[in-house]
């Protein structure tokens, strides 16, 4: 008899049955397997996850899947993984649009997958990095906001008062 | 924020027809630039940046540059507001840092971004960061100090950093920089027997005060690192002429301030002085109070720095036993049963406030002078956080404060602990000299809190704010209580059953900053904790020189004084043992050296480390020669100031030194320096950094090691021509 696998619903109803190391990636998953099942699995599992589209949830599991036996920094070494250079696998796989790359930090978010969470907020901060705001504005499609004067105000608070 | 979601909500409307549903395209290159400028000639994506909740965008922008992430605040209300909320940060540090909601500021700024990431970065390099140590001895000869005193200026120096060291025994006073002896200055003893008269010391930056028994007050000018070379002025002053001494002016760079002043404070009888006060500013340029003294018997006296009664108020009956002041509006004294709040000026009592306990030293005895000596050693503890107007009084087992911002309405909160646990030390957190002055901020992050920690004889460290909200009900909540566990048994086995057997409290020392406390314990162990998660975050340990034994084999030598940098930002400080030995340590770069640091990471990493490791054997051997070339002048000093002493005679000295500048003595010492830096070369080398080049060496190839070698060699070089201009230049002088 074959392991019981986890079947993951996505929002628009499509079904994906993993690995049970792949699914409990997700940290949410993974206690929502324990707690349900405190004797282990026994059966295929159900998760219903209505709040991911399932080509955001197959690229989130492709993820999971290549990333199955990788081990993690502890998740209280916050400083090891702030430094850790991103992988160049997690590089590639993030060769993806914006909003694709928004939603997957955003289901790996509610996921609870921090390793993912994590790569992906490293890759949106390169692509603030060294930019004006106006750039920033233009990447990001961000509607300037402010009036002149709230800008210049901010500005000028930006020489921010620091005392050693 | 109603704006963001606004804005937001405006953005989705006008998008949503355009598009299908994205399906994942084959790699290209969307993070570059190039491909998301024409990005924008395709239909906006559906999902945003701006979509991310608030703790993702933080965590995104925390992976940033602090000089990046003030522009980012600009680029709309949503990223300001990520940047700035209050809630959200909050969370988010308590989280990470586990921080209450009143903390000390690392930054001291309004910017919770960049206290967020600086705060990060300064934990990761007192963590993790590349260490530099440096142990160095205080002591001329091979007999240890008693250091009773020490007081550190990381800032001094040109950042550079000055340490000095009292030892009461002998009344000497040593100040040299923190890394290490070089430029030592040294202010030796006045008379013998100087420790039989001390009641209270208080050493600052600039001048030694030392209360004695029969009420003089003895003001001894410290001889700045710069005057090193200039002759110091030493007068016997009679202490019972009445009228204070004239000043005499002194000859010598930098030395305009050297004067000793002894002013009697109590004409009648002999009234110990128990409490000195002195305004760090003080200057003999203006007639004010800028010291204060209070004697056994309750009187509280202001003086000019050059000897003048300013002021003064009696206490009736009580005995003052500590002063603190701001020096611009108060005083604040406590007795054995009360606490004065005084003006500065006028010398008037603003308030008196009862202790509720009475602050005893045992003797049973009349109240003779035995007596009131007696309160030297068993007074309580008052520290006043006049930033924020709190007075802190730790005394066996209680811990009171009293908040004097409306003097209508002292609030008070304490904190008593059980009946067979006392307070060992207290420290107050470490503050920057500028931050002392300025009122406290409240609109700072952290509302500009303020930590304090005590030292219970059971071992345990107890963290608390002093400028938490004062509660009737709940006193003082320390923020966090440690059990720091000191492990001997792997720098000196047996060491704990000792320590079990005499009944020792297992931790000697603590020294608390904004994010870190010392713990230090026997045998130069070191602890860093952190103050709000209680975790330990690294270990420092000092050795103590074998020689030391030799005199005292039997005894265990205790971390008496641990110096951190109290701005966090630079990980550095010295840990001392009473004994006059000492360790710098320094994890990672100065924020100063920062730049450097990171232009030295573009090498390639063996390359890299190879050059290190060679800078810092040819930084090392440098030490060696100039700890020797120290340890000579030390000697000569010592001769000279011997010399000075005994013949009382300023000529001599003059003769004395001009002889010193001889030709003569200069090639004999040179020669003796040279003899022996070349032994001490081959001992050290192979001593101590032969692990070093063994490591270089095995991370290298053999072309890396030849090419150590002969840096060495060059090294060794440069360092005999050094010492030898440099002896030169001092014979010149």
């Amino acid at each position: 008899m074959s392991e019981p696998k986890v079947i993951m619903v996505s929002s628009d109803e499509e079904r994906f049955k993993v690995d049970q190391v792949v699914a409990e990636k997700s940290v949410t998953i993974k206690n929502m397997i324990r707690d349900l099942n405190p004797d282990g699995l026994t059966e295929d599992f159900e998760v219903p996850v209505s709040t991911i589209r399932a080509n955001v949830l197959s690229k989130v599991l492709e993820w999971c899947e290549h990333h199955k036996t990788t081990v993690f920094p502890d998740e209280d070494d916050e400083d090891a993984k702030k430094t850790a250079p991103i992988e160049e696998w997690d590089r590639t796989f993030f060769r993806v649009d914006q909003e694709m790359l928004y939603e997957i930090i955003l289901a790996a978010n509610f996921l609870n997958i921090t390793p993912l969470r994590d790569s992906g907020c490293k890759i949106v901060a390169e692509m603030i990095r060294g930019k004006s705001p106006e750039e920033l504005r233009k990447v990001f499609n961000i509607t300037n906001d402010f009036t002149a004067e709230e800008e210049a105000a901010i500005r000028r608070e930006n020489e921010w008062a620091e005392d050693r | 924020m109603d704006v963001a979601n606004h804005e937001e909500e405006a953005v989705k409307t006008s998008r949503v027809d355009k598009l299908g549903n994205t399906i994942v395209s084959a790699p290209s290159s969307p993070i570059k630039q190039r491909k998301l400028s024409s990005s924008i000639v395709e239909p906006p994506p559906k999902t945003t940046i701006n979509d991310l909740p608030n703790e993702v965008l933080v965590r995104v922008f925390s992976n940033l540059q602090v000089t990046e992430l003030n522009q980012l605040r600009v680029v709309c209300k949503r990223w300001n507001f990520v940047m700035n909320d209050k809630h959200t940060w909050n969370q988010s540090f308590k989280s990470k840092f586990n921080t209450p909601r009143v903390f000390p500021s690392v930054t001291n700024s309004y910017n919770w971004m960049h206290e967020y990431v600086t705060r990060t970065d300064a934990i990761r390099k007192w963590k993790r960061g590349t260490s530099f140590h440096n142990r160095y001895s205080l002591s001329y000869s091979e007999a240890p100090m008693m250091i009773t005193q020490q007081i550190s200026d990381f800032n001094a120096n040109s950042r550079l950093g000055k340490l000095i060291s009292y030892d009461q025994r002998s009344g000497e006073v040593r100040i040299h920089g923190l890394k290490d002896t070089r430029n030592l200055s040294y202010l030796p003893s006045p008379s013998m027997n100087y420790n039989f008269d001390q009641v209270c010391v208080l050493l600052t930056q600039k001048y030694l005060l030392v209360g004695k028994r029969n009420g003089c007050l003895d003001i001894r000018s410290l001889p700045t690192m710069s005057s090193q070379q200039s002759a110091y002025s030493y007068k016997t002053i009679d202490t019972n002429d009445g009228s204070p001494p004239p000043l005499e002016q002194v000859q010598g760079e930098g030395t305009d301030n050297n004067e000793e002043v002894q002013v009697e404070i109590q004409n009648s009888s002999q009234v110990p002085v128990l409490s000195i006060a002195f305004n760090p500013e003080a200057s003999q340029k203006y007639k004010r109070g800028d010291i204060i003294t209070g004697s056994a018997t309750g009187s509280l006296k202001t003086w000019s720095l050059l000897g003048q009664l300013i002021k003064r108020v009696r206490i009736q009956s009580e005995v003052i036993l500590n002063i603190a002041s701001d020096f611009k509006k108060f005083i604040i004294v406590n007795t054995e049963t009360n606490v004065y709040i005084i003006d500065y000026l006028e010398l008037t009592i603003l308030k008196k406030i009862p202790l509720g306990f009475t602050i005893w030293n045992e003797y049973q005895g009349p109240r003779n002078i035995e007596y009131y000596l007696r309160f030297r050693d068993c007074k309580n503890q008052l520290d006043v956080d006049f930033a924020d107007f709190n007075i802190i009084i730790n005394y066996k087992r209680y811990i009171k404060v009293y908040n004097f911002k409306d003097l209508n309405n002292i609030l008070m909160k304490d904190l008593t602990l059980p009946d067979h646990i006392t307070i060992t030390i207290s420290k107050m957190q470490d503050l920057t000299l500028s931050r002392q002055k300025r009122a406290r901020n409240k609109n700072i992050i952290g509302k500009d809190g303020l930590l304090f920690a005590n030292l219970l004889s059971d071992d345990r460290i107890i963290i608390w704010n002093v400028r938490n909200e004062y509660d009737d009900e709940t006193g003082i909540i320390p923020i966090t209580t440690l059990r720091p566990k000191m492990t001997y048994d792997k720098y000196y086995p047996g060491l704990e059953d000792f320590i079990e057997e005499n009944e020792l409290q297992s931790i000697t020392a603590i020294t608390i900053n904004s994010l870190f406390i010392a713990v230090g314990g026997y045998k130069g162990v070191c602890k860093l904790y952190d103050n709000f998660t209680g975790a330990c975050l690294r270990v420092i340990s000092l050795k103590n020189p074998k020689h030391f034994s030799l005199y005292a084999p039997n005894v265990v030598i205790p971390t008496s004084f641990i110096h951190l940098n109290p701005d966090v930002r630079d990980c550095n400080g010295v840990i001392s043992s009473s004994i006059g030995y000492c360790q710098y340590f320094q994890f990672g770069d100065l924020t100063t050296d920062v730049n450097d640091g990171k232009k030295s990471n573009n090498g390639s990493f063996s390359k890299n480390n190879n050059r290190l490791s060679a800078t810092k054997i040819k930084r090392q051997i440098h030490y060696a020669v100039e700890d020797f070339e120290r340890d000579i002048e030390d000697e000569r000093l010592r001769e000279e100031l011997a010399l000075k002493f005994n013949g009382d005679d300023e000529t001599r000295l003059k003769n004395f030194l001009n002889e010193e500048g001889g030709e003569e003595g200069v090639d004999e010492e040179l020669a003796l320096a040279i003899a022996l830096s070349q032994s001490q070369h081959q001992h050290q080398l192979d001593q101590q950094y032969s692990r070093d080049i063994s490591q270089v060496s095995s991370l290298g190839e053999v072309d890396g090691e030849e090419e150590n070698d002969e840096e060495l060699q060059l090294a060794l070089e440069l360092s005999r021509i050094m010492h030898e201009e440099e002896t030169n230049g001092y014979g010149e002088v």
